[in-house]
């Protein structure tokens, strides 16, 4: 069938130098749409617990949440740092991960935890009562964002 | 054969020397784009001043530097101006009251001679010696209770910015009375606004979101090229909006009655004081948002033009049009001046009227 | 002799031309235009293609190599450089069985080969960073890169005619 369509010269010319889209490519892309699904039929059996889900680093103080930020693949390295009672904590979070760079707690442990990443991680500072936690919102990754008309920036009070 | 093949492999030679010298260009054109926008840093920074939360998020090469050096003039401006550290100028300058000239920096002295100037305009709405009226009703210490007549008379008589003497030469300032006393409290957080933006500027901040206790200012836009969205807070839902503001390099204030208050026997006394009464203001509005390039006037002014109503604010606009204005009165209506026609997003369901 | 250095100037010039159109794709259409991660059309496969059909395995392979290496050095960082590179080894390995298959037109070729590079990439990417999740990502890669090894295809074929007579010509690779 391959054969006959790359040797009848008038139709679709086919072969090492053909130039025309032919019955064989055609052929080729349904097998590789089709190769596309392979995974799907694997993943069933491997357990997804990263870059499949939207994840972000997340600080809360005494159980308030006081940053929020989604890690991708593609962003900025971001720095955030809080005060607690004269305190302070650094948070910093980029595409691998999040770490608090610095505490002014006197045990550090927080600061010795280093990176995190996968999701139900955390670094807990309880002096400063401030937990890091890797959250997933479920949101898959290549869905579209958040509309972002309407989120708010900051209240004017 | 061979010389047919000779010239077609020169021309082509000469075609492909010709796109490497286009691609060339192209890829020269390309790396200097690239270098010419380094990668930017994302920095936020939260913490306690005057008596407040404040937040400062800055995008920008040296974003960690330029937050450091605006929360360093936030505190170095609380400790010029706080009335409670006993180390400020202002508490200089209360302690000296009925006695002495106080010789302050020119800071001080530019806010003092700035909050008289709004004072005259504004009839007096805004006055920086309201601040024993605020101690006898219980907003410096929490403690909150209803003077009574013969104390409000009293009070009276400390109250007034006519009753500040300023002496330009040598930047001396002097209270005329013992028991007059300065609060900076309604104009320090729009001074340190201004001062925030322009240190930012000085690091070529090219986004930043700064939220000084509720004032915001802004850099810029949004990462994403989109101007950033304001939200003025419903002053009859906190968990609701009025409405959102485009910020545009400008300042946004906020002033209301719901910010602070106490009820005793059903009654509802608000922090913002009418200088003249020496009681809380009895305004027909809600709340006043002021938009403007100046953070100091858009404080005051948002305080002031609360205390003066909804007709005389109005009235006030019309004849300056240099801010915008944004108001809500008492039945939920608002009134917006008609330059932020653009830039203001009602809430749905919100009746608005652009006034002009 | 004038064979010889007429070879190595195409292949020269192609590394060349690659190179333009790889950092001109992504001055042109930056990181994050498609909501996709990772996902380029890849213009410089266009070299790549034409490439295989003009000068066959080896020299396109270093062309590829070449081209890679130098995108890192020009500012990329070595974590892209690992996954283009196998990627791009992967890519020029499927084009040259599919076009030594003698079935498939340029079209079926590039697609096969764009395909080939998203999985490479995914490969890359989950032998680097040891997550398997990462293969529920290959299907939108791969599915994608089929519609941009069609329109490379198409942006070629008009090139390829046009240099039919020389590479008919004495073949010189």
């Amino acid at each position: 069938m391959i054969d006959e369509s790359s040797k009848s010269p008038k139709t679709n010319v086919c072969g090492a130098h053909g130039l025309k889209f032919c019955r064989a490519d055609f052929i080729l892309i349904v097998v590789l749409i089709l190769a596309g699904l392979i995974p799907f039929a694997i993943g069933g059996l491997i357990r997804s617990r990263d870059g499949a889900d939207g994840t972000a680093a997340v600080l809360t103080v005494a159980g308030t949440e006081r940053f929020r930020c989604p890690i991708r693949e593609e962003m900025e390295p971001v720095v955030y740092t809080a005060e607690i009672d004269g305190l302070e904590i650094t948070v910093s979070v980029d595409s691998s991960g999040a770490r608090i760079t610095h505490s002014d707690c006197p045990d550090q442990i927080c600061v010795r935890t280093g990176k995190i990443s996968e999701a139900g991680q955390s670094a807990v500072c309880v002096p400063l009562r401030a937990i890091l936690r890797i959250e997933t919102d479920g949101t898959p990754a290549g869905s579209a964002r958040v509309n972002e008309s309407d989120t708010i920036d900051a209240v004017a009070e | 054969m061979i010389d047919k093949l000779g010239s077609r492999h020169s021309r082509l030679v000469r075609n492909v020397a010709l796109i490497c010298a286009f691609c060339l260009v192209a890829m020269t054109v390309a790396c200097a784009r690239e270098s010419g926008a380094p990668k930017n840093d994302r920095s936020i920074a939260e913490f306690f001043a005057m008596n407040t939360l404040m937040r400062i998020e800055v995008r920008g090469k040296e974003a960690e530097s330029a937050i450091e050096a605006g929360r360093a003039e936030i505190y170095r401006l609380e400790r010029l101006f706080s009335r409670t550290d006993p180390q400020s100028e202002v508490s200089a300058i209360n302690n000296a009251a009925g006695k002495t000239w106080t010789t302050v920096s020119d800071e001080t002295y530019f806010l003092i001679r700035t909050a008289e100037e709004i004072r005259v305009r504004t009839g007096g709405a805004f006055d920086i010696t309201v601040a024993p009226v605020m101690d006898m009703w219980g907003f410096t210490d929490g403690l909150h209770r209803i003077p009574g007549d013969r104390e409000i008379k009293d009070v009276l008589a400390l109250v007034g910015g006519d009753r500040i003497v300023l002496e330009e030469d040598g930047n001396r300032v002097m209270l005329k009375s013992a028991g007059m006393s300065l609060d900076l409290g309604g104009i320090a957080k729009g001074y340190a606004g201004d001062r925030v933006l322009s240190i930012l500027h000085d690091y070529d901040i090219e986004s930043a979101l700064i939220n000084l206790g509720g004032n915001i200012s802004t850099i810029g836009r949004r990462p994403s090229g989109s101007a950033f969205r304001i939200a003025i807070m419903d002053p009859e839902d906190r968990s609701k909006y009025l409405g959102t503001l485009a910020g545009a390099d400008n300042h946004i204030v906020t002033s209301g009655g719901y910010e602070r208050f106490f009820e005793k026997d059903g009654e509802v006394y608000i922090h913002i004081m009418d200088p003249q009464t020496a009681r809380p203001a009895e305004s027909d509005l809600l709340s006043v948002t002021v938009v403007g390039g100046k953070g100091i006037e858009c404080d005051i002014l948002s305080t002031a033009l609360f205390v003066m109503g909804k007709d005389r604010a109005i009235e006030y606009w019309s004849a300056h049009r240099n801010f915008g204005l944004v108001l809500a009165d008492s039945t939920g209506a608002l009134y917006v001046s008609e330059d932020l026609e653009k830039a203001f997003t009602p809430t749905e369901g919100k009746v608005v009227t652009f006034f002009d | 002799m004038r064979n010889k250095t007429m070879k190595w100037a195409m292949w020269s010039a192609m590394t060349a031309i690659s190179l333009a159109l790889s950092v001109v794709e992504t001055v042109l259409i930056p990181a994050g235009f498609f909501p996709v991660p990772g996902f380029r059309i890849g213009f410089s496969n266009i070299v790549t293609l034409i490439s295989v059909y003009l000068f066959g395995a080896l020299p396109t392979a270093g062309i590829v190599i070449m081209r890679t290496f130098m995108v890192f050095a020009f500012g990329g960082n070595v974590i892209a450089f690992l996954f283009s590179l196998f990627g791009g080894i992967l890519a020029v390995a499927a084009m040259v069985a599919l076009k030594r298959a003698r079935c498939f037109s340029m079209f079926g070729v590039s697609a096969g080969g764009a395909a080939a590079h998203s999985t490479g990439q995914i490969l890359a990417a989950a032998f680097l960073t040891g997550s398997k999740a990462l293969f529920l990502y290959l299907p939108l890669l791969l599915w994608l890169s089929i519609p941009a090894g069609l329109l490379i295809a198409l942006l070629s074929t008009p090139i390829v005619r046009a240099l039919e007579g020389f590479s008919r010509s004495p073949r010189i690779d």
